[in-house]
C-alpha cells in the first residue's frame, strides 16, 4: 500500500515539476500571442486612419496563436531533454518508467494547456475588432468560428502540437545521447525522403488527412512511437 | 500551481463560450450591407460567371436586373487592383466548416470563381495575396485586393 502512495505521488510531484517548468515557457509564448494581436490591431487602425478598408476574418488569435504555442512547445521539449534536466528529475523514488510515463502525461494536457490560454486570448481580440468595427464602420469583422469548428480546430492543433511535441522528444532523446550516430542517420532520413520524391507523401498520409478521426488516429500513433523509441535511450541513460 | 490550473480551465471554458455566442452566422451577415463597404468601383454592369466543379459546364449568367441587385447589395470590391488577373484564394465553406482553395480569374469586368464550392456554399469571404498569404504584404509593395463576395443561396443552388 505504501509502496503504491509512494509512486503515486512521484508521479503526481514528477508532473507539477513538468508544469512549473512549463509555466515559464507559457508565459513568453502568451506575451508574444499578445504582442502579436496588439500590433495586429494598431496595424489595422493606422489602415483604418488611411481611409483603407480591412476585412478580418477573426482567427488572428487563434491561428497564430497555435503556431507561436506550437512553437513554443518544441522548443520547451528540445530544453527539456537535456542531460542538466533530466538529472535534475531524478530524485527517489522517480525511475525511468514513471519519468517516461510522466512525460507523455505531461506533453499531452502541456499542449491542452497552451492552446487553452491561446484560446482565453482570442475574445479579447474578438471584441476589440468588433468595436473597431463598431466605431469606425472601415472594418469587416467576422467570427465565423462555431461550436463545431472550435471542438475540430482545437482537436486537430492539439492532436498536432501533442505528435510534434512527442516527435521532437523522441528525436531529440536519440540526439542527446547518441550524438555522434543520430546526426548522419537523421541527415540520411531527410535526404532520402527529399531525394525519392516521398515526403510530400508522407506529409499527405500523416498530417494532411480529410478526415478528423483518422487525422487523430495516426497522430496518436506517431505519438505513442515516438515515446516507445524515446524509451529506449532513456532506459540505457545514466542517472544519479 | 493546481489552482492556476482551474483558473485556466474556467477562462478557458467561458472563452469557448463566448467565441461561440458571438459567432456571426450566415443568417447575422445582413452585416453585409454593403453601404458602407461599396467603394465607387463597383460595375453595376458586373458579368459574374461561377464554374462549379461538380458540373463544369455550368455557367451562371445572370441578367441585367440580377446583376445590379448583385452588386448593389451582395458584392463588396473593398480595394482593387488591376495588375493581376489570376489569383489563389481561401474560399470559407461556412456550412462544412471546411476551407477549400479556389481560383478567381478577374477579366475586365468579368469574375469567374472556380471551387470547390458545393451547393450549400452560399458565401465566400474571399481574402487573397497575388503572391504569398501574408497579411502585410504592403510593406514588400506587393498589390493587395480583397473582396467580399456574398454569394446568394438560390445562386448557389442553381449550380445543379
Amino acid at each position: 500500500m505504501n509502496s503504491k502512495n509512494t509512486v503515486k505521488n512521484a508521479y503526481k510531484g514528477l508532473l507539477l515539476n513538468f508544469f512549473i517548468d512549463l509555466r515559464s515557457t507559457a508565459i513568453v509564448g502568451g506575451i508574444i500571442v499578445i504582442s502579436i494581436s496588439v500590433f495586429d490591431i494598431i496595424m489595422t487602425i493606422i489602415f483604418l486612419n488611411l481611409d483603407e478598408h480591412i476585412s478580418n476574418d477573426g482567427t488572428g488569435a487563434l491561428f497564430t496563436g497555435a503556431l507561436v504555442m506550437f512553437i513554443a512547445l518544441l522548443i520547451h521539449v528540445i530544453g527539456s531533454t537535456s542531460q542538466n534536466d533530466m538529472h535534475s528529475k531524478f530524485a527517489f523514488p522517480i525511475n525511468r518508467t514513471i519519468y517516461a510515463v510522466s512525460n507523455f502525461l505531461f506533453i499531452l494536457f502541456g499542449s491542452f494547456i497552451l492552446l487553452a490560454i491561446v484560446t482565453i486570448l482570442a475574445p479579447v481580440e474578438m471584441f476589440l475588432y468588433g468595436f473597431l468595427e463598431l466605431v469606425t464602420h472601415k472594418i469587416i469583422y467576422l467570427n465565423q468560428i462555431t461550436f463545431h469548428s472550435f471542438l475540430v480546430g482545437f482537436a486537430a492543433t492539439w492532436a498536432y502540437l501533442l505528435a510534434f511535441g512527442s516527435l521532437t522528444y523522441g528525436i531529440f532523446m536519440y540526439i542527446r545521447r547518441y550524438k555522434l550516430y543520430t546526426l548522419p542517420v537523421i541527415a540520411i532520413v531527410i535526404t532520402s525522403v527529399f531525394a525519392f520524391g516521398w515526403f510530400g507523401d508522407i506529409i499527405r498520409f500523416f498530417f494532411l488527412e480529410d478526415s478528423l478521426l483518422l487525422l487523430i488516429v495516426k497522430l496518436l500513433v506517431i505519438t505513442i512511437i515516438s515515446h516507445i523509441l524515446g524509451f529506449i535511450p532513456l532506459k540505457r541513460m545514466e542517472v544519479q | 500551481m493546481l489552482k492556476q490550473l482551474g483558473i485556466l480551465m474556467i477562462a478557458f471554458f467561458i472563452s469557448v463560450v463566448l467565441i461561440v455566442v458571438f459567432n456571426d452566422d450566415v443568417e447575422k451577415d445582413q452585416l453585409f450591407d454593403t453601404t458602407h463597404y461599396t467603394t465607387s468601383n463597383i460595375d453595376t454592369n458586373l458579368n459574374l460567371s461561377i464554374h462549379s466543379e461538380y458540373n463544369e459546364n455550368t455557367t451562371y449568367n445572370m441578367s441585367e436586373e440580377q446583376l445590379s441587385n448583385l452588386a448593389a447589395n451582395r458584392i463588396s470590391i473593398i480595394e482593387s487592383s488591376d495588375l493581376i488577373d489570376t489569383i489563389e484564394i481561401y474560399t470559407i465553406n461556412l456550412y462544412e466548416d471546411i476551407v477549400e482553395e479556389a481560383v478567381i480569374t478577374i477579366s475586365g469586368n468579368e469574375i469567374t470563381i472556380i471551387s470547390d464550392l458545393g451547393p450549400l456554399s452560399t458565401y465566400a469571404s474571399i481574402s487573397f495575396l497575388p503572391y504569398a498569404q501574408f497579411d502585410y504584404s504592403y510593406f514588400q509593395g506587393i498589390p493587395y485586393r480583397i473582396y467580399e463576395i456574398h454569394i446568394p443561396e438560390g445562386m448557389a443552388y442553381s449550380f445543379d
